[in-house]
């Protein structure tokens, strides 16, 4: 793959599109474009961390959102981890690990953080609440679906482990590889947490759907 | 089977549908598990399509913001922390140096860059940035216009200081006016981001037309796909799904004014001063063209060397502003919402105001509605009345297309047409034959026509001629006047350098020899403007003209008869009682309002060889 600088596509909408296409998808295979931002934005230039911000803030929004099923606190994350992520940049090393999985991976500790500082504080699982309540809208935007809804109750009852595998895998599409880097385990544990999930998530979204009936 | 294997088969298949296959291709390869991978591989399916989220712009912006205010912090420590603490005499030195380095300095450089710059592009870098970060549509579009805007500026500025205008900054307009465009398409016609849009990209096609002959060489490509570009922009504003190319502007753009006829062998094909132009879904504004109404033209040449209207208006002869004037003058002042010139105080848009310099000599187009009289556009104008050469004479030739331009042969000079040559055919058809006044500009050997007026007089004669210029001296024996040399009148004695003079000529071989001379200006132009417009009252000391009363002196010099209802040019000087008229040039015999008259056939005249008014000596 041949590399696109910034001076190459700036000015080329096609171009732009085409590069941000490329990211749209997380894989292992670090494409030399993010490699050339990422060691830009290491640097402190400004065209590669407008770049950074504008491919992984929406991403880790909505990580954050379908674990968290709050859109406030939803926003608060990702922007807590976009300053985490800058603040640690320069610690990120090329050495088989995608920057996409480095990131989430901050972004997954700190969703941990925040649920043990929740329970901590003595304040209702955030599982238990959003999964008893029936009529829980956390996304007032129009482009919510039902369907969102359905599954995102369902996903709360998943395991935490379960339920990262589903998000980083369907909603964010990271392959196994990347997944099990995220989550500090092995791709055989990650299709054996997939397929416990599925089955899971099947499970009440049958129920749901006969409840409903 | 063990969980595992299951688990590795629906790894499998959920890959093998990521990447296309279907679920019953996947589910024929391992029957055995068909009934326990469907409702899994369903469900995968199901979480997939979810559609993502967008987070709220507001909240994207400010987080935004608190992320590059900790970059900008990290930056600064970082470059401290590079001071070198051995060398502290140089420690100012190298923070700037290392300022620049980081970026910063480059930044600030490129940010003051103009189109010409090396630093251009890191500019165009810079203002991609901030596109980025505008999250919602509105502000995104707001950003668009905003960058547009400073293209316009550039391109301007770069008009003003007679700097040719580059590829980059082209591309660069185009490119955010069709972005802003796209955003905007399929919103309500009366969304006021939709016609905001619709708005600047309107002015800035005008724009581009106006600035065609300061496009460099390499860059015409360039300026015939920004100018498509705008164009498609805004028929799809308009809910027109046409498009042109570059192909269809390819050879030039030019601006055409007359009666409108439809042809007989062509729905789509108009003739309009004897110009044959398309128009069709493309052209925008002919919705309601009917035959026989006076059109305004803006007509490109395509590849293919025919000639398409991009923009039209169209209105009956009969309901021609009589009030409206173009005056030329140099901007005194610019003043909130108007602008000064000739001591006239002309209100004027925002819009128009913000590309408007104090001291700019400029064309305005002064239009009067509902009882006040606005400038409703402009364009820049010579540098003086001196480097104006006039011609008005017979048209020797249709005219002949060469490439972008074409040329004309009218009163035995050859005229180059550009593209921001205003071609007026209201009063007769643009062929071999017309009689007819050109104003030029002397380019080098070129004289480069700036409006061709077709005039509405009779008996005019194909060997005679009048050119009007600035006198520059004698080169053994023949006047030089205007780049042109004329063998003086028997016994004429020759004007101080720099007088405007009006000379009736002849042909003889391949000379001009004058029959007539007169001074009709002093060599001291810098006051005068030039204003043109209807004759709509004539008294013995004030003429009203367009939208300016004239007071006329006892040495005001008239040619032509004074008509009222005709077209007349007057230069003029402004003074304690308002504005005084020094030389009225009635262009027409008769009225040509309030109804038009229809062109000839042939579009042949009489001589204007009736001339009145109170001749000046030469040499006074």
């Amino acid at each position: 793959m041949v590399a696109i600088t910034i001076a190459n596509f700036m000015d080329r909408p096609e171009k732009l599109a085409a590069a941000q296409g490329q990211m749209s998808r997380v894989t292992t295979s670090q494409s030399l474009y993010e490699r050339e931002m990422i060691q830009r934005a290491q640097n402190m230039d400004e065209g590669a961390l407008a770049w950074l911000y504008q491919v992984y803030y929406p991403k880790i929004y909505n990580y954050a959102l379908v674990q968290l099923g709050d859109v406030a606190m939803a926003e608060d994350l990702a922007s807590s981890v976009m300053l985490k992520v800058l603040e640690s940049l320069g610690n990120y090393k090329w050495r088989g690990v995608p920057f996409a999985a480095w990131a989430f991976r901050i972004a997954r500790n700190q969703i941990i953080d925040l649920h043990r500082r929740r329970k901590r504080r003595g304040e209702v699982d955030l599982d238990v609440a959003i999964a008893t309540n029936s009529d829980y809208d956390p996304q007032p935007m129009a482009e919510l679906a039902l369907e969102r809804s359905r599954i995102q109750a369902a996903l709360l009852t998943l395991t935490d482990d379960q339920r990262q595998v589903v998000v980083l895998k369907f909603i964010e599409g990271f392959d196994n590889g990347s997944i099990a880097k995220i989550l500090g385990r092995s791709e055989g544990a990650i299709k054996s947490l997939q397929h416990r999930a599925l089955l899971s998530l099947r499970r009440h979204l049958s129920q749901d759907a006969e409840a409903g009936a | 089977m063990p969980r595992v294997t299951l688990a590795r088969i629906l790894d499998e298949c959920l890959l093998a549908m990521q990447r296309g296959e279907s679920l019953e291709v996947c589910l024929e390869r391992y029957p055995e598990h068909a009934a326990q991978l469907k409702p899994l591989l369903e469900t995968g399916h199901t979480v997939r399509r979810l559609p993502a989220i967008r987070p709220r712009a507001a909240a994207q912006e400010a987080s935004w913001q608190r992320f590059y205010a900790r970059a900008m912090e990290m930056r600064q420590v970082r470059n401290a922390a590079r001071i070198p603490w051995w060398k502290p005499v140089s420690i100012a030195a190298s923070g700037l140096a290392l300022f620049v380095v980081a970026g910063g300095g480059i930044a600030y450089a490129a940010s003051q860059a103009g189109p010409n710059d090396q630093l251009y592009s890191v500019k165009l870098a810079a203002e991609e940035a901030r596109v980025w970060f505008a999250f919602s549509d509105n502000n995104k579009t707001d950003v668009l216009i905003s960058q547009a805007n400073t293209r316009v500026d550039e391109i301007v500025a770069l008009v003003d200081n007679n700097q040719p205008v580059p590829e980059d900054v082209l591309n660069a307009l185009g490119n955010r006016v069709s972005r802003a465009a796209t955003i905007v398409n399929d919103r309500p016609a009366d969304d006021p981001l939709k016609t905001k849009t619709a708005d600047l990209a309107a002015r800035q096609e005008a724009l581009l037309l106006a600035v065609r002959d300061n496009v460099s060489d390499k860059a015409t490509d360039d300026y015939a796909r920004t100018i498509a570009k705008i164009h498609t922009a805004r028929l799809h504003m308009d809910g027109i799904a046409e498009t042109v190319k570059p192909a269809d502007v390819e050879l030039g753009i030019t601006q055409v004014s007359g009666v409108a006829e439809h042809s007989t062998t062509d729905d789509n094909v108009w003739t309009i001063g004897g110009l044959e132009v398309q128009v069709d879904r493309r052209s925008i504004g002919s919705d309601t063209l009917v035959a026989g109404q006076l059109a305004n033209m803006v007509v490109a040449r395509g590849s293919d060397n025919r000639l398409r209207a991009l923009n039209l208006t169209a209105r009956d002869p009969s309901d021609v502003p009589e009030e409206s004037s173009r005056v030329v003058g140099a901007v005194q002042a610019i003043q909130p919402g108007a602008v000064v010139i000739g001591g006239r105080t002309i209100p004027i848009s925002d819009q128009l105001l913000r590309t408007l310099s104090q001291g700019r000599r400029v064309e305005i187009d002064i239009s009067s509605q509902d009882g006040s009289a606005a400038a409703i556009r402009f364009r820049d104008a010579p540098d003086s009345i001196a480097n104006t050469l006039v011609i008005e004479g017979v048209a020797e030739t249709d005219l002949q297309q060469q490439g972008q331009n074409a040329t004309w042969r009218v009163g035995g000079q050859n005229v180059t047409i550009t593209s921001t040559t205003l071609l007026d055919a209201t009063a007769g058809l643009l062929k071999k034959g017309a009689y007819t006044r050109i104003e030029t500009q002397r380019n080098g050997s070129n004289l480069v026509a700036r409006r061709v007026t077709v005039l509405n007089v009779a008996g005019a004669k194909s060997d005679r001629a009048f050119i009007t210029g600035a006198f520059q001296g004698t080169i053994n024996g023949p006047w030089q006047v205007g780049g042109l040399q004329i063998d003086a009148p028997a016994g004429q004695v020759p004007p101080p350098t720099g007088t405007i003079v009006r000379m009736e000529v002849t042909r003889i071989g391949t000379r001009l020899q004058a029959l007539s001379a007169r001074a009709i200006l002093s060599a001291d132009t810098s006051d005068i403007i030039t204003s043109s417009g209807y004759i709509l009252s004539i008294a013995p000391d004030q003429w009203k003209v367009g939208t300016i009363t004239f007071n006329l002196k006892s040495n005001t010099i008239i040619d032509g008869k004074p008509v009222a209802g005709a077209r007349a040019i007057i230069w003029a000087r402004p003074d304690d009682n308002g504005i005084s008229a020094v030389y009225i040039d009635v262009l027409d015999d008769v009225a040509v309002l309030p109804k038009l008259q229809r062109p000839s056939p042939t579009g042949t005249t009489q001589p204007d060889s009736n001339l009145t008014g109170t001749p000046q000596p030469i040499g006074r």
